[in-house]
Order: C-alpha cells, then sequence, then structure tokens
C-alpha cells in the first residue's frame, strides 16, 4: 500500500513506457477513460465523505470556502472552460504532471485523516482507493503519452511545505485537496473522452 | 515418488570437534574441519569435501592426511575416492549425492589404529524449484467496493527443500507488493485490485537450490471479474396475462463493469429450467420483462450476470424468486366420456364424467362445468342445459343420439367446448389389433385405426381383482394417435382390462378390449389338484383355476407332475382354461403323487401334493366275477327246490311223516256231553299232577290239518273225553313225556323232543327245581310255556296206553305241573279225591315229578290261587286266534276254573310235597 502513495519515480514511467500500436493506444485510452470516469465518481464521492466527517463548518450545505492552492500541488492551469481548448499534448502533460504528486498527497491525507478520525474507515478506504487509483491514472497517463510522443514533464520536487499548524487548518488543506481532486478528475475525464474521439477503437 | 526421496536428511549434524590428541590447559580443541560446511546439494550432483588438519594437531602426533578415514554415518567410504592433496587435507569425491548421507565423517587413525573423529559435517540433498505453470487469476467481487484477486498456478515438483512462493505483480509505474501464499504453495490472495490499470503479475519459486520463475501474466483486472450475482429481486405481474416483470438491483458499480445477464425460470412445480435468449438480456439493465408465460402460473426466476464484453466469469445465479402469472380464459374443454347403463329397453341412465382441466389448461380455478345436452332427430327433446360443481353429471335419457357438450368455465372466461356424440348404437368400426404392453414403465396400449375419420379415442381401463369391483378410469387421445400410456395410477402383477372406443364426427365403434399386466410375477400359489375318480390305470384329475388375484400374470399352462414313490416325474403340460384332466396308463394299485406348477410369462408355482392309489381292480372286473358267481347260486337253489318240489312226496315220508291226529279221529266225536264234564275235572286235576316237556303235533290226516291250534282245546276238551269214554284211546302223551323225562335229564327231554317233534308246532315247558341244592322247599313253581304251537296228543298215544291211558294226559300237555303229586301217591289221592277225578297212572306221576324239577324258570302263573286268575287269560292268549270255535270253551274252562275253590287249595299242598320231594 505504501507503494502506492509513494512519490512516482519518474524513471519509472519512462522505462515502462514502449510504443505501443494504434489499435493498442485506442485500447489504452479507452481503459484510461473508464479509469477517469470511475475516478470522478469516485472523487465526487470522496469530497461528500471527507465534509461529512470534518463536522462543522465542512459539512453544512452552503460551506463554499474560495479556492485554495495546496502546497505542491499544481493547480489546473486553465478555468474549466478552456481546458478542452488545449491541445492533446498540453492536456496530457498538465495531467501527468498534477498525478504524479496527486498519490503522494492523497497519502498524506490518508494519515492524517487516520489521526483525526480514526473510526471513519470508509473514508480511509476511500482516501486508499483514490490515491490507488490517481497511481493507476499516472502510468495509464505516461503509456498514452509515451505511444503518442507527448513530451513528459519534469519530475515533481520534493514538497516543502511545513505541515499545517492546526486542525482547522488540517482540515480545511484536506478540504481542498479533495476538491483539487475532483477537479483534477474531471478534467482527466474530459481530456480522455476527447482523446477517445480521436483514437476510435 | 517424495516416500522414496525420504533418507534426504535435513537435520543439522553438530560438528565433533574433538581432539582427543590436543587436550591442553583443559581447553578441547579442533584437530580439524571440512569444507564445505553443511552444504545443501542438488540430487545426483557431484561433490567433493576437503577435511584440512589443524597444524597444531600435527605436532602433537605423527599424524598425516593420508590417514584420514571419511564415513557416511558409520560406514567407512571406499579408499578409491579418497585424494591426499598434501599432509594435512584429504579430498573425497562423491559421483552422485543420492549416496550421500548425515553426518559425513572425518576421520584419523592415530596410534594403535585407534580411530578418532576430526569433524562432521551435514548434508543437505534436494532440487532446484521448478517453474511454476499455468499462473490465473481471478477477481472476486466481495461486496459493493471490495474484490479480491486470487491468483493460482501449479508449484511443480516437490524439492524437498523449503521453498518460497511469491506473487509479483507491477505496474506501469513499477513494482507492488509481492503477495505470499499464507499455508499453501499454489494460490495467493490479495486485495490491493485497481480496475483499468494494466497489471503484470508472475510467479516466483525460491528455495537453497536456486529461484524459479513462471510465466508473466498481463491483463486489466476488470476483466478477470467474478461479480456477484444481482440482489434484492423481484418478480410482479405485468398488465398481459402472459408476462411477469422482474426487477433487481447489481452489487457492482456501473462505472465499474457494465454486465449482461442470463434470465432462467421454470414452471414452480417442474425442475426444468428455460432461459431467456441471452441476446435480450445483453445489455445492462435492472428490470426485465418476461413473457409468453402461461397463465395462472407460478414461476420461479433467478439471473446472473457478467461484464458485458464477455470478459471475466459469470456470477452464481441470484437467490429464486417466484411470481404467479395472471388469470386467462381455460385454453381447451375437458375430456368428456360417458357411461351408459340401461335398465329399460327404451331408457337410458347416462353417466356423463369429464376430466378436471390440468392447469396449464385450466388457467386459473374453475368455477363451474356448462353441460348441454342437445337430442338429436327423430328426438324432440328441446335442449338441456346444466351448470354443475362436480365433473359428473347422471342424465334419464330415452333412447336416441344426443350432443353432449361442457364447457369449463373460470374467472376469466368459458373454456372452448368440448363435445361428445352419443349414439343410439355404435355403428362405425372398431379399432384393430389392440395389444397392451408395459413399456419404459408403464403400460402402453396401441392399434391400428380403422380409418381415418376418427376424431378421438376414447381408452378405458380398470384393475381386474376378484375383491374389487372394476373401477373404470380413462383417458382421452386425439384421433391421429395409435399408442398411449395409460396416464394413471398403475399397479404392477395386476390384471388391467383396457378397452379402446374409437370417436367419429357423427358415430361411435365398439370398444375391443385386451388385458395386460404392467408387470408379472410368479402365481401367488399353485392349483390344488384332487382326483375325481380314480381306476385301475387312469385317474381323473381336477383342480380349480387360480383367481385372479393369485395369478399374477397371464396364466400361459399348467404342469400336472406325477410319480410313484420310486418312479421317474412325469410332467404334462394342460391348457389353462381346463379344470379336467385325466391321467391314463397308471399302474394298477399304486400310490402316486400328483402336483400340479401354474406357470405365467414370469415364472411357475407349485400347489400342493395329492397322492392317490389306484384300484387293484378295474371298473367291471369285480362285477365279472361276482355276477356269474351268484347266478350260478341262483341256479344251484332253483334246481335244489325243483328237486325238493318233485320229490316232496317221498321228503315228506322221510322226513315228515304223517302222524294221526287224535282230535280228528272218529273216537272224538263221541258222546261230547261228558267229556266235557271230565274235561274240567281232569284238567283240574291235572294241573297238578302234570307238565309237559316237548308236545309235538304231527298232522295226522287232511282232514285235521283244520287247526293245529284247535289242539289246544281239543287237548282239553277231546282226550279228556277220550280218558272218560275210553282210556284205550286216550293220548299218553303226558304220560310218556313224564315217564321219559326223569330217565334221560334233569333239565331238559331232548330226547323226547327229537322224537315227538315233528313239526315246528312244538311247544316248550320246562320246569327248574329252585331249591335243589339246599333242600328249601320253596314253592315249586310251574312254568308254562308261552308257546302257541299246538300239542300233539295222538302221538303220544302208544306210549299213554302202557302207562294206564289215563285221558287226563292231554290236559297236561296244556298245564305244566307239578309232578310231585305223582311222587306220593298219597297227594295224588287227595287231589282226586277233592277233583274227583280218576288219579293218574304211577308213570304219570314220575313224569311229572321230572317236569317239576324241570321248569324251575317257567312262569308261576298257576301255581297259586290268587295266581289263578292270571293263568287263565294268558292261556287264552296262547291260544291261537284263528280258533275261535275254542275261545267259548277256553271261556268255560276258565269258568270253570275259577268256580272251583279247591284248585289254590289243592295248589298250597304241592308245594309242600315238593319239600317232601326232594329227599327223594
Amino acid at each position: 500500500f505504501v507503494n502506492f502513495l509513494s512519490p512516482i519515480n519518474c524513471n519509472n514511467l519512462l522505462s515502462s513506457s514502449s510504443p505501443l500500436s494504434q489499435q493498442e493506444v485506442a485500447v489504452k485510452i479507452k481503459q484510461t477513460h473508464n479509469l477517469t470516469v470511475l475516478l470522478k465518481q469516485c472523487s465526487e464521492q470522496l469530497l461528500a465523505e471527507y465534509v461529512h466527517h470534518q463536522g462543522e463548518p465542512f459539512n453544512s450545505p452552503d460551506f463554499n470556502p474560495p479556492a485554495m492552492a495546496v502546497p505542491g500541488l499544481p493547480s489546473p492551469p486553465v478555468p474549466p472552460e478552456t481546458w478542452l481548448a488545449l491541445s492533446d499534448g498540453e492536456r496530457l502533460w498538465h495531467l501527468a504532471k498534477a498525478y504524479a504528486v496527486l498519490p503522494g498527497l492523497l497519502g498524506s491525507m490518508w494519515r492524517q485523516q487516520v489521526e483525526l478520525n480514526p473510526l471513519a474507515s470508509e473514508l480511509h478506504q476511500q482516501l486508499e482507493a483514490a490515491a490507488r487509483q490517481c497511481r493507476g491514472l499516472a502510468g495509464n497517463l505516461g503509456s498514452i503519452m509515451g505511444s503518442l510522443g507527448v513530451p513528459r514533464p519534469p519530475p515533481p520536487s520534493p514538497v516543502l511545505g511545513t505541515a499545517p499548524a492546526s486542525t482547522f487548518l488540517i482540515k480545511l488543506s484536506g478540504y481542498h485537496m479533495c476538491r483539487l481532486h475532483q477537479d483534477w478528475a474531471t478534467r482527466s475525464h474530459d481530456a480522455l473522452v476527447l482523446l477517445g474521439t480521436k483514437y476510435p477503437l | 515418488m517424495s516416500s522414496g526421496w525420504n533418507w534426504v536428511i535435513n537435520a543439522l549434524y553438530i560438528p565433533l570437534g574433538i581432539c582427543s590428541l590436543g587436550v591442553s590447559g583443559g581447553l578441547v580443541q579442533s584437530c580439524g574441519y571440512i569444507i564445505p560446511e553443511s552444504p545443501v546439494l542438488t540430487l545426483g550432483s557431484s561433490f567433493t569435501a576437503l577435511c584440512i588438519l589443524n597444524e597444531s594437531c600435527l605436532d602433537f602426533g605423527n599424524i598425516h592426511a593420508n590417514q584420514i578415514i571419511w564415513k557416511i554415518k558409520n560406514s567407512v567410504v571406499p579408499k578409491e575416492q579418497y585424494h591426499v592433496i598434501n599432509r594435512t587435507v584429504s579430498r573425497v569425491t562423491f559421483s552422485d549425492t543420492s549416496t550421500l548421507a548425515t553426518p559425513l565423517t572425518c576421520n584419523i587413525l592415530a596410534d594403535g589404529q585407534i580411530e578418532q573423529n576430526i569433524y562432521g559435517i551435514a548434508v543437505t540433498l534436494g532440487l532446484p524449484p521448478e517453474k511454476p505453470e499455468n499462473l490465473t487469476c481471478i477477481v472476486h467481487q466481495k461486496s459493493k467496493r471490495e474484490y479480491i484477486m486470487t491468483c493460482t498456478w501449479n508449484p511443480g515438483r516437490h524439492t524437498f527443500l523449503p521453498i518460497d512462493f511469491h506473487l509479483k505483480s507491477e505496474w506501469a509505474l513499477g513494482a507492488l507488493p509481492d503477495c505470499k501464499p499464507q499455508g499453501v504453495n499454489n494460490s495467493c490472495s490479495t486485495d490491493d485490485v485497481q480496475f483499468f490499470v494494466n497489471l503484470e503479475v508472475w510467479v516466483e519459486a525460491k528455495n537453497a537450490l536456486g529461484m524459479a520463475e513462471s510465466e508473466h501474466i498481463d491483463f486489466d483486472p476488470v476483466d478477470i471479474v467474478k461479480p456477484l450475482p444481482p440482489h434484492k429481486l423481484l418478480v410482479s405481474s405485468a398488465e398481459q396475462p402472459a408476462f411477469l416483470k422482474l426487477s433487481w438491483e447489481n452489487q457492482i458499480r456501473e462505472v465499474e463493469m457494465e454486465l449482461k445477464f442470463n434470465i432462467r425460470y421454470r414452471i414452480s412445480d417442474s425442475s426444468d429450467w428455460m432461459e431467456i435468449p441471452p441476446e435480450d438480456t445483453a445489455s445492462p439493465r435492472t428490470s426485465f420483462t418476461v413473457q409468453s408465460l402461461k397463465p395462472y402460473t407460478e414461476y420461479v426466476f433467478s439471473l446472473r450476470c457478467m461484464k458485458k464484453d464477455g470478459k471475466g466469469y459469470w456470477s452464481d445465479w441470484s437467490e429464486e424468486k417466484s411470481g404467479v402469472t395472471s388469470e386467462a380464459k381455460p385454453s381447451k374443454g375437458p375430456p368428456l366420456w360417458r357411461k351408459i347403463t340401461s335398465h329399460s329397453p327404451n331408457s337410458w341412465t347416462v353417466h356423463l364424467m369429464w376430466q378436471e382441466l390440468n392447469r396449464s389448461e385450466a388457467n386459473g380455478k374453475i368455477l363451474r362445468y356448462d353441460v348441454t345436452v342437445k337430442a338429436k332427430p327423430p328426438l324432440s327433446r328441446r335442449l338441456d342445459k346444466y351448470s354443475v360443481n362436480s365433473t359428473n353429471l347422471t342424465l334419464n335419457l330415452t333412447n336416441g343420439t344426443y350432443e353432449v357438450a361442457v364447457t369449463a368455465h373460470n374467472r376469466i372466461g368459458g373454456s372452448p367446448r368440448s363435445v361428445l356424440l352419443i349414439p343410439a348404437s355404435n355403428s362405425k368400426a372398431s379399432v384393430k389389433d389392440l395389444k397392451a404392453f408395459p413399456k419404459d414403465g408403464m403400460l402402453w396400449v396401441e392399434w391400428t385405426p380403422p380409418n381415418s375419420n376418427i376424431t378421438k379415442y376414447v381408452i378405458e381401463w380398470c384393475l381386474v381383482s376378484d375383491s374389487s369391483d372394476c373401477i373404470t378410469e380413462w383417458q382421452q387421445e386425439l384421433g391421429t394417435s395409435q399408442g398411449a400410456f395409460l396416464k394413471g395410477d398403475i399397479k404392477p402383477f395386476k390384471c388391467y382390462l383396457i378397452t379402446v372406443h374409437p370417436l367419429y364426427n357423427n358415430s361411435q365403434g365398439n370398444g375391443q378390449s385386451t388385458k395386460a399386466y404392467l408387470q408379472q410375477k410368479p402365481p401367488a400359489k399353485g392349483p390344488t389338484v384332487q382326483t375325481k375318480k380314480v381306476g385301475k390305470a387312469e385317474a381323473v384329475l381336477i383342480w380349480k383355476p387360480l383367481t385372479v388375484d393369485e395369478q399374477n400374470g397371464f396364466i400361459r399352462y399348467y404342469t400336472i407332475l406325477y410319480k410313484t414313490i420310486s418312479g421317474n416325474e412325469t410332467a404334462v403340460n394342460v391348457d389353462p382354461s381346463k379344470t379336467e384332466y385325466t391321467l391314463s396308463s397308471l399302474s394298477s394299485d399304486t400310490l402316486y403323487m400328483v402336483q400340479m406348477k401354474a406357470y405365467n410369462d414370469n415364472g411357475s408355482t407349485s400347489g400342493p401334493v395329492f397322492t392317490f392309489t389306484t384300484q387293484k381292480f378295474g371298473k367291471g372286473e369285480i362285477e365279472a366275477i361276482v355276477v356269474p358267481v351268484c347266478l350260478a347260486f341262483l341256479l344251484t337253489i332253483l334246481l335244489a327246490v325243483l328237486f325238493c318240489f318233485n320229490k316232496r312226496d317221498l321228503i315228506k315220508k322221510h322226513i315228515w311223516p304223517n302222524v294221526p291226529d287224535p282230535s280228528k279221529s272218529n273216537i272224538a266225536q263221541w258222546s261230547p256231553q261228558t267229556p266235557t264234564k271230565h274235561n274240567f275235572s281232569s284238567k283240574d286235576q291235572m294241573y297238578p299232577e302234570r307238565s309237559f316237556t316237548d308236545v309235538s303235533v304231527v298232522e295226522i290226516e287232511v282232514d285235521d290239518k283244520k287247526s293245529f291250534s284247535e289242539q289246544d282245546l281239543k287237548a282239553f276238551s277231546v282226550p279228556k273225553k277220550e280218558k272218560n269214554t275210553s282210556e284205550g284211546h286216550s293220548s299218553g302223551i303226558g304220560g310218556s313225556s313224564c315217564m321219559s323225562s326223569p330217565r334221560q335229564s334233569v333239565s331238559d327231554s331232548d330226547e323226547s323232543e327229537s322224537t315227538q317233534n315233528t313239526s315246528s308246532t312244538v311247544q316248550y315247558s320246562t320246569v327248574v327245581l329252585n331249591g335243589y341244592r339246599d333242600q328249601i322247599p320253596s314253592a315249586q313253581v310251574f312254568s308254562r310255556s308261552e308257546s302257541t304251537q299246538p300239542l300233539l296228543d295222538a302221538e303220544e298215544k302208544p306210549e299213554d296206553n302202557p302207562g294206564g291211558g289215563d285221558s287226563a294226559t292231554p290236559q297236561q300237555q296244556y298245564f305244566k305241573q307239578n309232578c310231585s303229586q305223582a311222587e306220593s301217591n298219597i297227594d295224588v289221592s287227595h287231589f282226586e279225591r277233592a277233583k274227583q277225578v280218576t288219579s293218574p297212572v304211577n308213570e304219570e306221576d314220575l313224569v311229572g315229578l321230572a317236569q317239576l324239577q324241570i321248569s324251575g324258570h317257567s312262569s308261576q302263573l298257576c301255581a297259586s290261587g290268587p295266581e289263578k286268575n292270571k293263568c287263565e287269560p294268558t292261556l287264552a292268549g296262547a291260544l291261537p286266534p284263528s280258533s275261535e270255535g275254542h275261545i267259548p270253551r277256553l271261556e268255560t274252562m276258565g269258568l270253570h276254573t275259577a268256580t272251583v275253590d279247591e284248585i289254590p287249595q289243592s295248589y298250597m299242598p304241592q308245594t309242600v310235597r315238593q319239600g317232601g320231594y326232594m329227599p327223594q
């Protein structure tokens, strides 16, 4: 399990990528698309599950703090409306960059929640699954990019962010984390849908 | 194989660090060691070991490496395998490790040939792991979000060494944690399952001798899923009667997997599943409407699922749920049949009967049956309608042709009509070649149709039994069928009477019947045979045929087995319809044992043994002997009779000479007055005086034959007259007997009888003297024979005459009297005086004595005065009724006796005198 949460070694991504045939690329895109569908749904459920366990004010229906950057996690480069306007390569590049760090961040979050909400096993499971899914998606994206000849982002720099001082800040940080996770899941889903149309089975 | 390798040693041998040579300062120091230490060797490989002696030990004694001896356990390794490398090193080589065992020791022969152990090692033998084969993985769904991936493989041969299997897996991004089998060596399960990411999996097997790796398999775990079956299945009726709607929940998220389904269903009381065409359920769904179901039928449903693209595995079948379709009109009319009983020439009782529709035809709960009976011309009966709840209806109809129709109704509506034509007469052809026999464990009936116009057949059958009536069951078959199984509870070993009726559009054919058994077994018993008639060489056997219940099958024939005690058994087969059989050519006067066996198709059973003995003579043989003998006898008799008849005069002369009857003599006609007087007196007198032993009457001449009995009276009257009138003619029979009897015997005067009795009319009179021995002068009793035979007077004449020719003698023939008076003349004289009767001759007295002695048993009627009265009636009774003419005389006699009072007195002294006689 620790493996899922450890930072992705970019060398692995490069070495494991081998050229795929057109058909194989299409299959891989389809498979990755399925994964993003799952990821998208899971990320929504994760957010809901997360706020459910964090108490006030997170679980109030109208809790909607302004978006906030998560240290170490790249923010979406463009608003959702223009995400699809990017080229396939750009989208993939951004996705790869984000999913290179997401598993590690979700892993940190899982550890924090085990401490904060030790009885929320469902939340723990979902966090664990989310980290695994992101790790899997990162691998699939690497394969696709390798097959499509898309340049890869540089390996992520170690996260230097300081741990939040208070529980509230931890929870708030987690909340933003979930929001970003959901955002990236949606973007990856949209990107793969679009990519799938270009590489039909 | 593994057992063959049991010698492989895993035990650790503690090296013997002994050096008896170099004990210094209390420390035990090893004098050498073996290289390699505790090796693990591959079976069958070669092995070389070195024993190296310590330099320090060499100083203690004069030892050298060539003194080293290698041993496996306790056996010395052959020297050929040794090689001394230098003074301190000895090498041993094994070309095949199979010969090795633990411990392998290095020993040295020190001074005095004492073997000292230097060092020992433990040897472990085994095999390197084989490449694991047939690696397959499956992902089992455990719950909505939980999956377990289980991979299994073939671990290969046993290596005799501890072996580790690791299930390795790797993503594009890198390796995943290994899965280590728990307690097994051929499978491993992990719950790290991520769909839509390809996983590379392989198995690594590792032991002390090496490592092997299976083929790598690469898959997306979502393609090897065995999902949980759909749950929460619901069955609800749809709008249409033949539809049922199923709904359920899938247990796998659609984002993970799209599913296809299999739906199966069956009628609740059947076990045969039907399946919805898979293409109809190949798309993801949570409900389905099943069509083309039967109305009012309970169905059971269950379904399963798998990934829509067919990758992975089918789930298990879901739990079963049932539902009932709604009702519909009955699909067909009830099978209809009738039974007609005719109790008067022009009227019928028609029992209509129909069978309940089965569930699939009734399409609901049957509420009632509507029956219509329509008479066909020439009958002019109106249409009758009945509505009944039962399945039969009895109608009284006049003879004719009717059309009966029955419809069954449920809540929704009525069935099509079942029509049965009841014709006035069965005019059409019957079925042919009707046969019934068991087939596939049931009773099969088949026939040849007479023609093609038959609309249907009705098969009736019933169990034939002695104990119960034939209760008819029936079934209907299509007009096209030529055979059918009987649909009923057909019992084995029972006889069934099967009748097939062909029904035509407008008529019927006569029923044809046959009998059949579903199964046969030997008869319950054999026939009890017995003989009806037994002759000399033949015997007629009869038996009762077996009852239907005893037959247990078709009786094909009887076998009669018969034999003598010692002879061979003879068997005769007899047709089962016979109840009698004649055995012929038997030996006469011989004991035969006979037994009968009844055979049916399945075996035989013997009856009890019956024994009989043939007769010695044949019929008519005895008759043939007896009849001629009898005839000959009869003939002889006849001839004898004829002879006698012819010679009767001669015979008569010899055997039965004519004896003159004194009563018929002319002398008896004389002076009838006086004799009467004398008669009475003499009679009275003779009572005490005489008695007769034997009297014979012989016909003297034809005239005298008038009546023998008359002699009785003549004896009274006539002789007395004779006596009185002419003493010379008087019969002396009484006197003669008195004279002769004493001389001959005391008991009886046979001789006189033989001489005097020439006719059957002999009168006996016996007098027994009671007090002969003890001299008791008991009352002397005169006994008079009750014989009615007449007395013969005349015969005695010749003897009487010498005796005095007393006229009283005839009277003595009648009245047995005490002769004692004769013995004492005094008494006689008393009598004579009292009665004024001439005293009898002395000789007569003697006779009287004899008679007295003889006639003890005789009646005492006349012995005493009071009894005298009795005497006469007896006397009268003794008279033959034919002698009517004598009766008056008898009366007069009785009158006389009664009137004479002295007579009893005169008797009494006789008894006294009797006592006086005894001393004599």
